[in-house]
């Protein structure tokens, strides 16, 4: 029930938000069904804690058998705790974007609809359905870094498109593979828990596994393929890059890790040492290009691309510590990434400019926003006591532990370490150039936060403390499924 | 009466034809909306003799009646149902002779019908000329027009040529055989030789010019160009079904089984193929709106052609079950463009730049019609094309490859258009006078973009027609 519940509240939120006259009544609307869905979500946390069973709300139903198109659905610890940052960031961003007024109306909607796939993403375990929730968000995400994006939108929402058109046609190219190899043998061949069953030819699993994995790690940004980031993050609308760093990156990563765990274990094991490599140039590539960055949001949205790189890494070490690791730095990634981009916008609204030459001092006049900033940054820093130094801590120490005679793990460790440097170069960088030094004086008539402003920004920075203070709520919570997945290896 | 229940449609389409000639003769209802109000009951009536009481197949030597062909006539009538509609908003700004038109267009859906039946070269063949002179007609109907006219003889006079073809290649059945059936020409006689085959390539040949596939495709655009808008939509999906019906019982149950199946079936994949390709590529440089349909319905064909190659229940299903994605999409697309071109004279995709702050619906329906189009999921375009690439059995993986590709060149091309609906337009144009949408318009175009965006997740309308094929 709270399964059907929390996925038919998006649509029935967009019938409502379709219905709606006035613009103010919109987001209205919007913030109640999102709040509504958190409560639904969290009732489901609480029955589920009582319960044994490994998915809750399991339900499944073969649809077209000889296709193998089947639904089954059913909820994981992991997939509470990234339906619950899916469903935070949606109130979050809600909240961001209250005083918005250029046609609200369709805005909120494609914003549901992003909601939508996120859900639909994270509860579902057949692969075409899968692919259905992931693509349901693409035309979205074009439109809204088309319509109300800033900067060179026409050109990176285009890219955008392209490539994560790229990504879906891998996983299409996958899936149809599959389904061609494999023909009327089980029903549901395309359910990934049900996979290791087939026994497919061992090249024929490397061709597939090749294709999904790297589809996915279109949308999850890994190094090849992480060309869109940037641009898109950084031509959004605010709460548009909030959700598309906070939860539509993870979308991706979540996929990585169903192929690697649910889908080709052997194959992921063979060629664990070339993802690992992929994922290091990732976390230093992305932060080398930060350093150079100019542009605030271009700026955060490459610290995202490093700090996904970490994700994949802890996928690849095949050990406690390392999965562990990596579902922190989802969790925390989507919540810090989300306070940043929250806060760029909220500084780009009141100063018309994402420039770090010509922001300065802002500390003096509007302190509540420049603390959000400060707290934000510190977070992707990696300073105790925040959420992301425990994840990465728990990669790091992952990494170090993978294998105790390699010296390719203890080289990776290191390399791996130095984005803590980098990533304190040019977090202290932009804190000197927008909250400290001198403030330019055509800012001297700006506002601080609104009320919802310091609602979101508060919600979200707490819950970064509060991860970062007692990670042992988190771990508790899926520690039963995270060992599940390493004894099923 | 018995008897006559297995002619059903046919019969009732003749009886429509000739009331509207007893209204040409003796009515004055003419133009009014009484008398839209009576076609458009015609074509409702249609559909619901699906529902009379099906007869056991009856062995005609001349017609086949079964669960199979019931059905596919249904869609053919509901086809026609939409072309109906479309017509009405056409003849606001065009009144001439509309009762004409509906005669020479059920006149048409009659050889249709007769094609998907036919179990007899004969009827056939003169199926075939049926469902072309009054489309020739319709073609030129806007006779004041100096660009119908043109369309409607090139359509004249490169159709001849394709019908002769066909008839050169069952011909050549004549020295083989006494039997002409259907059954007997697609079936190969015990002993032939290769000069035999030689009629399949004339066929095939003659029935890729009337679908529009690539290297016979040229007229296809110059005729769409030129013709109405309903009339473009017409050539564009009814005849195309019942062509291609024929095409898929030629290739699934006598090419599939003939010797030289490798060199043949080489031949229609190299179509498809070329098809794909050339339709993505030209729709690519495009800007003329119809040209642009008639080249993007080129690569969605090429699809259908690969997809047909398989066992014939699969290839059936998977057909008609794109056709009525096809039919849906097209319907919206060709609606929308129908309708602002009465209004605005509008020639170009440029013309219609910044139309969501004009014309929100239109705007809204042309994007979920595109989004279709393109293949995007969770789109029923998305699932009908997916079934067809799954069903398919004979490529290789560079054909595969080669199809993905194209899915993201459709993509360019379709979403280039939907940038230009939202650009940002300073100052809007006074001229655009917006004429308003009826109610029964809303209707049908809010059911239709419901079809085309949640019609993928009925899956038991897939597995209903899988069984009905199979």
């Amino acid at each position: 029930m709270v399964l059907i519940s929390i996925l038919s509240i998006p649509i029935i939120a967009i019938v409502f938000i379709l219905f709606q006259q006035s613009k103010q009544g919109v987001k209205h609307v919007a913030l109640f069904f999102a709040i509504l869905q958190l409560l639904c979500l969290s009732y489901g946390i609480y029955e589920y804690q009582g319960l044994n069973s490994i998915l809750y709300d399991e339900f499944q139903k073969n649809l077209i058998p000889n296709l193998g198109i089947s639904i089954h659905t059913g909820i994981n610890s992991i997939g509470f705790l990234m339906l619950c940052l899916t469903s935070i960031i949606t109130i979050s961003s809600i909240l961001v974007s209250w005083s918005f007024d250029d046609k609200p109306k369709l805005y909120f909607m494609q914003f549901f609809i992003l909601n939508l796939s996120a859900f639909g993403f994270f509860t579902n375990f057949n692969l075409f359905v899968l692919f259905l929730f992931l693509e349901l968000a693409v035309v979205p995400k074009f439109l809204l870094i088309y319509i109300w994006g800033s900067g060179k939108n026409k050109f990176y929402s285009m890219m955008l498109l392209i490539s994560l058109m790229l990504g879906s046609v891998l996983i299409l190219g996958g899936i149809i593979f599959l389904s061609l190899q494999h023909q009327t043998i089980i029903p549901d061949f395309l359910d990934i828990t049900k996979f290791r069953q087939l026994g497919l030819p061992y090249l024929n699993q490397k061709i597939i596994f090749f294709l999904l994995f790297f589809g996915f790690s279109v949308f999850g940004a890994l190094f090849p393929f992480h060309f869109w980031v940037p641009g898109a993050h950084g031509s959004a609308p605010t709460a548009g890059s909030m959700f598309l760093a906070g939860v539509s990156m993870k979308l991706g990563s979540y996929g990585c890790f169903l192929v690697v765990y649910f889908m080709f274990p052997n194959v992921a094991l063979e060629y664990k040492h070339f993802f690992i490599i992929l994922a290091l140039i990732t976390i230093i590539y992305g932060a080398i290009l930060t350093l150079q960055q100019n542009d605030l949001k271009f700026l955060n949205a490459y610290s995202s691309i490093s700090h996904c790189g970490l994700i994949t890494l802890g996928l690849f070490l095949f050990n406690s510590y390392g999965l562990l690791g990596s579902f922190y730095q989802l969790i925390s990634h989507g919540l810090m990434s989300g306070l940043m981009f929250a806060v760029i916008g909220m500084i780009y609204y009141r100063t018309h400019t994402k420039n770090l030459k010509r922001l300065g001092g802002l500390l003096q006049n509007i302190p509540f926003i420049s603390t959000l900033f400060i707290l934000g940054g510190l977070c992707s820093l990696g300073m105790p006591g925040f959420s992301s130094f425990v994840a990465e801590f728990l990669v790091l120490f992952g990494t170090w532990l993978a294998d105790n005679n390699s010296f390719f793990y203890k080289m990776a460790t290191l390399i791996a370490a130095l984005t803590l440097i980098f990533s304190a170069l040019y977090i202290i960088k932009i804190f000197n150039k927008t909250v400290f030094g001198a403030l330019p004086i055509k800012f001297n008539e700006v506002h601080d936060a609104y009320w919802y402003e310091k609602l979101a920004g508060s919600l979200l920075s707490f819950l970064l403390i509060i991860l970062g203070l007692a990670p042992q709520l988190i771990f508790n919570f899926m520690e039963k499924d995270v060992i599940l997945f390493l004894n099923k290896l | 009466m018995n008897y006559l229940i297995i002619y059903k449609y046919e019969l009732f389409l003749l009886i429509s034809i000739v009331y509207l000639v007893l209204v040409i003769l003796f009515s004055k209802i003419l133009n009014s909306k009484q008398f839209y109000i009576q076609v458009c009951v015609l074509a409702m009536a249609g559909l619901a003799l699906h529902f009379l009481p099906l007869k056991p197949t009856l062995l005609s030597p001349f017609f086949i009646d079964s669960p199979k062909t019931n059905f596919i006539k249904l869609i053919v009538q509901l086809g026609t149902l939409l072309i109906v509609f479309q017509s009405f908003r056409w003849f606001i700004n065009h009144e001439d002779k509309p009762c004409e038109f509906y005669i020479l267009l059920f006149a048409a859906v009659l050889g249709i019908d007769l094609i998907i039946s036919a179990n007899h070269i004969l009827i056939f063949y003169i199926a075939l000329e049926l469902v072309t002179f009054p489309l020739i007609l319709l073609c030129g109907f806007n006779f004041r027009n100096l660009k119908s006219s043109e369309s409607a003889l090139k359509f004249f006079w490169l159709n001849a040529l394709a019908t002769g073809f066909i008839l050169f290649g069952l011909s050549i059945m004549y020295m083989y055989k006494t039997d002409f059936s259907v059954a007997a020409f697609i079936n190969l006689p015990p002993h032939y030789d290769k000069f035999y085959l030689i009629n399949f390539i004339f066929v095939i040949a003659g029935i890729s010019f009337k679908i529009g596939l690539a290297p016979f495709h040229n007229w296809a655009i110059d005729v769409y160009d030129g013709a109405p808008t309903p009339i473009s939509f017409t050539l564009n999906t009814i005849p195309k079904i019942a062509y291609l019906l024929f095409f898929i019982k030629l290739v699934t149950e006598g090419i599939m089984h003939t010797a030289e199946k490798h060199m043949l079936l080489q031949i229609i994949t190299i179509l498809a193929l070329a098809s794909i390709t050339i339709g993505n590529v030209f729709a690519l440089r495009t800007q003329k709106i119809k040209r642009f349909l008639a080249y993007s319905s080129i690569s969605q064909l090429g699809i259908v052609l690969f997809g047909i190659l398989t066992s014939p229940a699969v290839a059936n299903t998977n057909f008609m079950y794109f056709m009525i994605s096809y039919l849906c999409t097209n319907f919206i697309v060709f609606y929308i463009i129908n309708k602002l071109e009465i209004e605005r004279q509008i020639q170009t995709w440029s013309d219609l730049k910044s139309l969501v702050y004009t014309d929100k619906f239109s705007c809204l329906v042309l994007v979920i019609g595109f989004v279709s189009l393109a293949g995007v999921p969770p789109s029923f375009g998305f699932f009908s094309k997916y079934y067809l690439i799954l069903g398919a059995q004979y490529y290789g993986k560079i054909t595969l490859i080669l199809i993905l590709l194209n899915l993201i060149i459709a993509l360019i091309y379709y979403f280039n258009i939907i940038k230009l609906f939202f650009q940002k337009q300073h100052t809007i144009n006074e001229l655009n006078i917006i004429q308003p949408f009826y109610r029964y318009e809303t209707f049908i175009l809010v059911i239709s973009c419901f079809v085309i965006l949640c019609g993928g997740f009925f899956t038991d309308f897939y597995v209903y027609l899988f069984k009905l094929f199979s």
